[in-house]
């Protein structure tokens, strides 16, 4: 009996040593054989491919510091992986994976850096100096600051969340905006539409979904004192079933479901001309179709991020003239706004000369700033050089 | 290279294998050449400026031994000098690359030196492991504890050895100078020392990163979120951060170790349910207290020379574990602050702690340890101080706030788990259903497979990091 008992575990020690040689040796035949991959997709990063030996780039640490980055890069099933190690982390009621918290009704949710006030104090200066150089020649400012995903789908988190770390941003925005120009807070109205249980914001996603948007724009309009056009009037398009966003990459959940993506179409929505002002490009219309197909697919609204466009009627119909400092939350508003206005649109990261001339030359009546508030305290390029002289 | 990475596990170790174990397990001397290259190798890989000073210091040692065994019986004078001579290289070595700018700090104090510059020399990784190794040859060979080591590959082998070259455990020559020219390689030690290996990258990567990583979050927290909860549960994360990343890699190392045929001794057995400091230091880093103790302690007098002789002893190792542990003021404070309990303890505090219920002098010993650590991991004694203040509410911070409570809360099973993975039970229970069942035997090794198999999700993970430039 004895025997036996260890002429199994003698067999028990092969197979765990043939198997872990096994998985040992096909990794690393896959790892160093494969073709390597050069983009990822998912990650929206370039991979780090099998680098070329040299001394020097040896000796400094860059050629093994490259090894290791292209082990983990070019790993088989990397994916796979990844997922393993967020589905553990969940399993283990952390709540969180790689800062993305696995929050209630398929909601995965940024978690926020420790609130700084100094950029934010930074880019509020920022917007004062700008708004008083408008005054001058009596145009106004608006700033409109759209909330994070954590701001408006706060019913969502998990039990015992401190929400009230969200506050403090929030509060400081209220106590300091300037005299020189109106402010708005997005992300109260859009949390009561979200806690009435609407679909305003992406579960996969940091930006606002089209639905959220749309009531952006519908404050947006109240504040120029304009009327917005109703739900009903617009053709809701379902255009994909399957969006996984930003969100979605980041926290390693490969098993929550994806998001939908609409457009809210109106009749003549395609009779617009998107001028590219640096590139001399010209589209029509505000949706670029082929990011459909690709990972990406919010940057279907308007074409992705470009320093400057102007979107203007293509009968040459024109209309009060606004210009818009924005990240790509305003994206998706744009096609609402381009109903009643021509647009000047301007993304301050990618755009480096002054911005004073170009209110000047395409006869800016209004200017609006519509940045969600994790732009406004994580970085000074979002506002770039738009107060310079 | 650290083990714990995918560069180590399918480039450096698979090709390892490869090569050790093609060549017939009877020419010993060619596998040993094998690991001495491939070590050479994983050393020259982190640190390819440095690998020169160990080449040197091993070949004066080398050199020496072969004298000192040369000279033991018949000329006991030239032996000494051949002796002292391997062990000023080797500290000299350690106190230049360690220890110059901490002198120059120092030294810096004296107003005629203030404006001394620093050399900012940079410090070779396992420096203060091997110089410990290869002095360790020499005087084990003085004693007569070992026989000279004739060939150079074998000697190479010993002080090189990848598995503990880098972070120990500290082999002492004698311990496994035979097992130079003869051990069992067969697929007993290759599965057992796998198993061991498993268990020490799961420690390491699932348990003490992962820790690692929420200490360094609470370390960071700006005074205004601190709290005094928080502070107590920062500190116990370090703890269980700094035990399981040094016991999983001393485990790793025991493992790859066993896989190629030696037997290293253990170097942590469970620090954590220490009933008292004394017996805490018989746990913790075993191989580095039996160096102290073997090769200063004892050569010192030890405690046959009477009390006075003996606390003054006790005095020096403990200033130099301190100290070994960094070039820093606080690393020789918490030496000298074990040191005080260690005293403490033999002069009455030993007896009455085992004379009260055992959950006092558990109780007893983890509130030393944790002040320990406070003192350990902040290398600006100040930042140790208010530390402390804030685990004592000193500094009229709250007790708690809601995002402390969230945190603790959803890592509550983690900690669980941490708690029993440093105490024997998880060992008790392998060892209880795998002698009772071949099927559990079996069972529990797919287990370790899969455990190894979420260790490379963890490690794949952490270089994960989408770039989101459409972030805005």
């Amino acid at each position: 009996m004895i025997i036996l008992k260890d002429k199994y575990k003698k067999i028990i020690n092969i197979v765990l040593s043939l198997v872990f040689l096994g998985i040992i040796f096909a990794f690393s035949a896959v790892l160093v054989l494969k073709p390597d991959k050069t983009f990822s997709e998912q990650e929206n990063r370039p991979l780090q491919t099998l680098p070329n030996f040299n001394l020097d780039s040896f000796l400094s640490g860059e050629f093994t510091g490259k090894i290791a980055g292209f082990c983990s890069d070019q790993f088989p099933l990397r994916d796979r992986f990844v997922g393993a190690k967020a589905a553990t982390e969940i399993l283990l009621q952390k709540r969180e994976n790689n800062n993305v918290i696995h929050a209630n009704d398929g909601y995965i949710i940024k978690k926020p850096a420790t609130f700084e006030i100094d950029m934010l104090q930074y880019n509020l200066n920022t917007i004062d100096r700008f708004a008083r150089k408008l005054e001058e020649s009596d145009i106004d400012l608006t700033l409109f600051v759209a909330g994070r995903t954590i701001d408006v789908m706060q019913s969502k988190l998990p039990a015992g969340y401190p929400t009230e770390s969200l506050a403090p941003l929030w509060q400081y925005l209220e106590e300091n905006t300037k005299d020189s120009y109106k402010y708005l807070n997005l992300a109260t109205p859009l949390c009561q539409k979200a806690e009435a249980g609407e679909y305003v914001y992406y579960r996969t996603d940091h930006h606002w979904t089209t639905l959220g948007a749309y009531y952006g724009y519908e404050n947006i309009m109240r504040v120029l004192g304009k009327t917005p056009k109703p739900m009903d009037f617009f053709n809701m398009e379902l255009k994909s079933d399957s969006f996984f966003g930003t969100t979605w990459s980041t926290s390693g959940m490969k098993w929550i479901s994806p998001d939908q993506l609409h457009y809210f179409r109106y009749p003549n929505d395609t009779s617009y001309k998107t001028e590219f002002l640096l590139s001399g490009k010209e589209e029509h219309g505000f949706y670029d179709l082929d990011y459909l197909n690709k990972k990406d697919k919010y940057s279907s609204f308007l074409y992705g991020n470009n320093p400057i466009l102007r979107i203007t009627k293509d009968n040459g119909e024109k209309r009060e003239k606004l210009l818009i400092i924005k990240d790509s939350f305003a994206n998706s508003v744009i096609p609402f706004l381009a109903i009643d206005f021509d647009l000047v649109v301007v993304d301050m990261r990618y755009y480096n000369n002054l911005l004073s001339p170009v209110v000047e030359s395409e006869e800016i009546d209004s200017v609006l700033i519509l940045l969600n508030a994790d732009s406004l305290t994580e970085s000074r390029a979002i506002l770039g050089m738009m107060a310079a002289e | 290279m650290v083990f714990s990475s995918l560069e180590f596990m399918f480039l450096f170790f698979s090709l390892t294998l490869f090569l050790y174990f093609i060549i017939p397990y009877k020419l010993l001397k060619l596998r040993n050449a094998v690991l001495l290259v491939v070590s050479l190798a994983f050393y020259g890989w982190g640190e390819p400026k440095y690998i020169f000073v160990m080449i040197f210091s091993i070949l004066v040692s080398y050199i020496c031994g072969y004298f000192i065994g040369k000279y033991k019986e018949s000329s006991k004078d030239k032996a000494k000098r051949f002796l002292i001579l391997s062990i000023v290289v080797n500290l000299a070595l350690l106190g230049f690359f360690k220890y110059t700018d901490f002198i120059i700090d120092n030294l810096r104090l004296i107003p005629a030196l203030s404006n001394l510059p620093n050399l900012n020399i940079s410090l070779p990784i396992g420096i203060s492991f091997y110089t410990f190794q290869i002095m360790s040859y020499t005087i084990d060979v003085y004693r007569g504890d070992a026989m000279a080591q004739k060939s150079l590959v074998n000697f190479g082998t010993y002080v090189t050895l990848f598995p503990q070259l880098v972070a120990g455990p500290i082999v002492r020559y004698h311990d496994i100078d035979t097992q130079l020219s003869e051990r069992e390689q067969g697929i007993l030690n290759f599965a057992t020392g796998l198993r061991t290996f498993i268990c020490g990258l799961a420690k390491k990567v699932l348990l003490a990163n992962t820790a690692g990583e929420l200490w360094t979050y609470m370390s960071e927290l700006p005074q205004k979120n601190s709290t005094v909860i928080g502070a107590w549960f920062g500190i116990i994360l370090f703890a269980f951060q700094i035990y399981f990343d040094f016991s999983g890699y001393s485990d790793m190392a025991i493992g790859l170790g066993k896989m190629f045929g030696f037997d290293f001794l253990q170097n942590f057995n469970y620090p954590y349910i220490s009933k008292s400091i004394t017996e805490f230091w018989r746990r913790w880093h075993i191989s580095l207290s039996t160096w102290f103790r073997e090769y200063v302690y004892i050569p010192l007098g030890g405690n046959r020379n009477g009390k006075p002789s003996m606390y003054r002893n006790l005095l020096i190792v403990w200033f130099l574990t301190g100290f070994w542990h960094g070039a820093n003021w606080n690393y020789i404070l918490w030496g000298l602050f074990f040191f005080v309990f260690l005293v403490v303890e033999k002069l009455f505090l030993l007896k009455l702690l085992n004379k009260i219920p055992s959950f006092f002098s558990h109780f007893y010993t983890i509130f030393v340890l944790l002040f320990g650590w406070v003192l350990f991991v902040f290398e600006d004694i100040t930042k140790a101080f208010s530390w402390v203040m804030n685990m004592f509410s000193v500094s009229s911070i709250p007790i708690a706030n809601s995002q402390i409570l969230y945190d603790i809360v959803r890592n509550i099973p983690f900690v669980l788990i941490l708690i029993i993975a440093s105490t024997p039970l998880p060992k008790m229970l392998y060892k209880k259903a795998t002698d009772r069942s071949v099927v559990m035997y079996g069972a529990l090794d797919a287990v370790s497979v899969l455990v190894f198999l979420l260790c490379i999700s963890y490690l794949v993970n952490s270089s994960y990091n989408p770039f989101l430039y459409f972030r805005f």
